[in-house]
């Protein structure tokens, strides 16, 4: 069972992720805005983020993520997107200025199988 | 904006960023229904010249269509407010006016008329011009409910010297935000820099690169947004 932290401004979602990850064993906290996950996420260590990218604005979540890349205490915690921008999948591209990758991007609305299935396959995958 | 995904040879691409709720579209297209009846039922009933249009049963069909449109007006944010308090009342929070806002509207000619736009300091979701636009319409919207409803029921009942004012208050309103309706009408939909405008309204969607460059402040963030513009004012210095 994992440690995970849910960063995300919507109550409605954070109260139904929440439980359902709480339903599997998960142990669930949750911060509303940037500055708040990455204070808990070095206090705590998480062992994976579930990441909104907009919040109070557009870019937050991917500033979060870029600050997770330069810190070396957080840069190996697997992010998940999970986020209400719509994104179209591209062959080639130059991703922007010096936003890190992410591990694995899901877009709202997302079914609790869904998001638990990609939050086991993340894990296993940082575990080997 | 584009994203990576680790160990995936495809990159996630974000063109289109929502920017307005169903519900705040709803309202919004709800208010310029019946704001545009009751603005045009309105000038029959104020200007003297219309007066002979309106006589007899076709006086009596207007003053119900502007009554019938009113109630609808009035009741729009109230059912706004019912269902969504939370987002309602951050909406207004979003209106209120900020000290970077002045330098904006200072700005606001040099950009509309000559298209300079690096003088305009980075705003949030809601530009110094939408919200002016968005605090004319709350007021008016408490001016017209406040001496409408005073108008419509208390006629016979109310001092003839109070009620003229009424009129009187009623007029400067529907004045102040059909001017502010038409200058929100002709940049919505003519003017050639804000070409995302009426998408943004229909869709609930704008584009990101409109985003960057209108609403810095909303896309990148306060402090990120600051950094943007001081950067864009010293190459502009040059």
């Amino acid at each position: 069972m994992a440690k995970i932290l849910l960063v995300d401004n919507d109550p409605g979602f954070v109260n139904s992720t929440r439980r359902a990850l709480q339903s599997k064993g998960h142990e669930v906290m949750t911060a509303a805005s940037g500055e708040q996950a990455l204070a808990m996420m070095r206090k705590e260590k998480p062992n994976l983020v579930l990441l909104e990218i907009m919040m109070s604005y557009v870019l937050e979540g991917l500033d979060v993520v870029r600050e997770m890349a330069k810190d070396p205490a957080l840069k190996d915690i697997p992010v998940i997107v999970v986020t209400s921008l719509k994104g179209t999948k591209v062959k080639a591209a130059q991703p922007l200025e010096s936003y890190a990758a992410v591990d694995d991007w899901l877009q709202k609305p997302v079914s609790p199988d869904q998001l638990l299935a990609r939050i086991e396959e993340v894990l296993k995958v940082k575990a080997a | 904006m584009i994203v990576q995904v680790k160990g995936k040879p495809e990159f996630i691409q974000i063109q289109w960023i929502p920017r307005y709720t169903t519900m705040e579209r709803v309202v919004h297209w709800f208010h310029t229904a019946t704001f545009s009846l009751l603005a045009i039922t309105g000038m029959f009933l104020f200007f003297p010249f219309f007066q002979p249009l309106i006589q007899g049963q076709a006086g009596i069909t207007f003053r119900l269509i502007h009554r019938v449109a009113a109630v609808i007006y009035g009741l729009v944010p109230i059912i706004y407010l019912i269902l969504q308090p939370r987002r309602f009342l951050m909406h207004i929070k979003e209106f209120l006016p900020q000290k970077e806002d002045i330098g904006w509207l200072k700005a606001v000619p040099a950009y509309y008329l000559l298209g300079k736009h690096e003088a305009m300091p980075p705003q949030g979701r809601f530009n110094a011009g939408e919200k002016l636009n968005g605090l004319i319409t709350i007021i008016a919207w408490l001016v017209f409910g406040f001496t409408g409803l005073l108008m419509w029921f208390g006629k016979g009942v109310i001092p003839p010297g109070l009620f003229r004012w009424l009129v009187i208050f009623h007029d400067l309103a529907m004045i102040v935000s059909v001017c502010m309706f038409l200058v929100h009408l002709y940049l919505a939909v003519a003017h050639p820099l804000m070409w995302n405008a009426l998408v943004n309204m229909r869709f609930g969607v704008t584009a990101v690169d409109y985003a960057a460059e209108h609403h810095t402040k909303w896309f990148y963030g306060p402090k990120r947004a600051m950094e943007l513009w001081e950067a864009k004012k010293r190459e502009g210095a040059h």
